[in-house]
């Protein structure tokens, strides 16, 4: 059985413009140990998916479906056994290290607190327990910095300081929203390095949020591809990087720059914008960006279609969309 | 070395307020003791009283024996009442002191849980009763306020007198209990601007991302509040607090009059109606040398909340 099994997540959240269906009958499983990409331009729903995994979505938003871990449906639980779950079993690293940490308090005092909170740990055991957390995620002078304060920190130490605290108390699971996004290109090599050390090390399952296909392609076993709220793609890494089956996937794929390429060629865009998930049409979300939509792209929602086995892609023009993909593809540029 | 620094600006701050004040009072044009005196005083009576209060001396000199008076403890003759400007001011603070900081720490615990608690039940009935209640508390005028409270507590319900100031010595309730009501009345105004100020930094720091980062760890809500929100919050709610103090210092005037208290509120406003400078001049000095206290007092609170501060400044 998975470790985790999302079932159909649906979230509505409240917003000025009314309610928006932020996540829309999202299913996918996470195998214990396994690593899972989450990729999509930004406004797609991967990082409410991983809130509705904490429990710690906005205020007024509405939740439907299941989120299984180990057979416990985690929407179905209380407050407070949600909080002895986050931070114990799931944890979570976000975007933003330069603010994700508390300004007032000692790195030490902010690593402890869960353990405090999950394992009992107080004073100077939780104290040495931090300080080991410091040196494993690489932090040089681990027992000195357990007193800085996070303005002390750069953002890469920083962002250290974070997965030491979301390691702390061995979870099952770890989701990495942007992990990199905010930081130096010199320095996000070595926070991914050191997140795929970590998982490798302790075997806790990892969903990696991203919109760097490269991050996701180097790191992750199986990726779902978001769109609008929805997953239009979802299968084995190296099966979906090498079909793009979804013409959105083939998208988002044309449109990394060419490191070795012409300088004189255009960047590849999707033209268009994310859609407002206030007032998506029905049918197709990205009918309205797709070079391949036809009218009942704009009135049918697209069902699950199975590309090759255990890999999948939302569209009514598959066979249109490989056969473009098998003519004018990057690849053959 | 925050501190250091924070002390010099303290000092260079209470010896600028003392230049304004002397140049207001006795060098600008306007002679001070033809206005203590009136038009119609005779020549030869205010040449004396120049000479008492050493207006014929030079400027200068009238103002370093005023300063070296100050560090002495020797500020002068009060004109009207004829005793030490010192004695006067020492035994008027025996009443504003406990009722200005009766007000502010009233005000500062009434506004702490309100501004919290409406803010953890932001946009629910309680917050709107908050928002109503401070609505109202500004609207109110203190002095209004504090007559209406004599006339339930004093006069319908006569459960305390309806002013006036026993002293000390005769016994600490008593006195408590001429204060409760004058308290009251000042802190109204005061904890509502409090009320809001702490409602809005609340809602805003529990919007950072380190306050979802402590949620992401499994601390409860409650414990987030203490733990992560409320500290942060408090920088903001100190600075105001800090500014209020001024504003309390003023509205005492009112309220010592309201209540008949002998405060520094009422010798101040009799001083000016009597023309007394040396209780003027040296009252005022006091008051601002007060409200200076205070907001050192919050810069050193600053850098205990925030340790950002202990460092960079």
């Amino acid at each position: 059985m998975a470790l985790l099994a999302v079932r159909d997540l649906t979230v509505d959240l409240q917003t000025t413009r009314g309610v928006a269906r932020a996540v829309r009958g999202v299913s996918f499983e996470l195998a214990k140990g396994g690593t899972l990409g989450v990729v999509g331009e930004s406004g797609c729903g991967k990082s409410i998916t991983a809130l509705a995994l904490m429990g710690l979505l906005p205020e007024g938003a509405r939740t439907s479906g299941r989120i299984d871990l180990d057979g416990t449906d985690l929407l179905s639980l209380g407050e407070d056994a949600l909080c002895g779950m986050r931070g114990n079993r799931i944890a979570m690293i976000f975007q933003e290290p330069m603010t994700s940490l508390n300004p007032v308090h000692r790195i030490g005092r902010q690593i402890a607190e869960p353990l405090r909170q999950h394992r009992g740990l107080r004073g100077a055991k939780a104290r040495a327990e931090a300080i080991r957390l410091l040196d494993r995620v690489g932090l040089p002078n681990a027992a000195q910095r357990v007193d800085a304060y996070p303005h002390q920190l750069s953002g890469g130490q920083r962002q250290r300081v974070m997965i030491a605290m979301a390691l702390s108390c061995d979870p099952d699971i770890l989701i990495a929203d942007e992990p990199t996004t905010a930081l130096d290109v010199t320095i996000q090599g070595q926070i991914l390095d050191l997140i795929n050390e970590l998982v490798d090390e302790s075997g806790m399952a990892l969903i990696l949020i991203s919109h760097d296909l490269g991050v996701i392609a180097e790191t992750t076993d199986d990726v779902v591809v978001m769109y609008g709220g929805s997953l239009v793609e979802h299968g084995p890494t190296d099966s979906l990087f090498d079909t793009l089956a979804h013409p959105y996937s083939q998208g988002l794929f044309a449109a990394i720059p060419d490191i070795g390429g012409r300088h004189d060629r255009r960047l590849t865009t999707i033209p268009g914008t994310v859609p407002e998930l206030a007032d998506l049409p029905p049918g197709c979300p990205f009918a309205d960006r797709c070079p391949l939509a036809a009218d009942d792209c704009w009135s049918t929602e697209p069902p699950m279609r199975q590309v090759l086995p255990g890999h999948q892609a939302a569209c009514l023009r598959l066979e249109a969309a490989a056969a473009g993909r098998a003519n004018g593809g990057r690849g053959d540029d | 070395m925050f501190l250091a620094r924070r002390f010099l600006t303290f000092l260079v701050t209470i010896w600028g307020a003392s230049v304004i004040i002397f140049l207001m009072l006795e060098v600008l044009p306007g002679d001070p003791a033809l206005t203590m005196l009136g038009v119609d005083a005779p020549d030869s009576a205010v040449e004396a009283l120049r000479r008492d209060l050493g207006l014929d001396r030079p400027a200068t000199e009238r103002y370093l024996s005023w300063i070296g008076g100050l560090f002495r403890g020797e500020l002068g003759l009060s004109y009207t009442y004829q005793v030490p400007v010192t004695e006067l001011i020492a035994q008027r603070l025996e009443v504003t002191l406990p009722l200005a900081l009766g007000a502010m720490l009233l005000a500062t615990l009434v506004s702490l849980s309100l501004g919290i608690f409406a803010a953890t039940n932001h946009n629910k009935v309680g917050d709107y009763g908050v928002i109503g209640f401070s609505q109202l508390g500004l609207a109110i005028p203190d002095f209004w306020f504090g007559i209406l409270l004599i006339i339930l507590f004093a006069v319908i319900l006569q459960w305390t007198s309806s002013g006036g100031f026993p002293g000390w010595d005769e016994g600490f309730w008593r006195c408590i209990q001429a204060l409760l009501l004058p308290v009251f009345t000042l802190a109204l105004s005061l904890s509502a601007i409090m009320t809001r100020v702490t409602r809005s930094s609340v809602l805003e720091v529990a919007r950072e991302d380190y306050v979802r980062t402590a949620r992401a760890k499994g601390l409860s809500r409650r414990a987030t509040l203490w733990r992560h929100v409320l500290r942060n919050a408090l920088i903001p709610v100190l600075t105001i607090n800090g500014l209020l103090f001024a504003n309390v210092l003023a509205g005492t005037i009112v309220i010592e009059n309201v209540f008949a208290l002998p405060g520094i509120g009422k010798l101040i406003f009799g001083a000016i109606t009597n023309r007394d400078l040396m209780v003027v001049k040296n009252v005022v000095l006091i008051l601002g040398a007060m409200v200076m206290v205070v907001n050192f007092i919050v810069d050193v609170l600053y850098a205990v909340v925030d340790p950002r501060i202990r460092i960079h400044t």
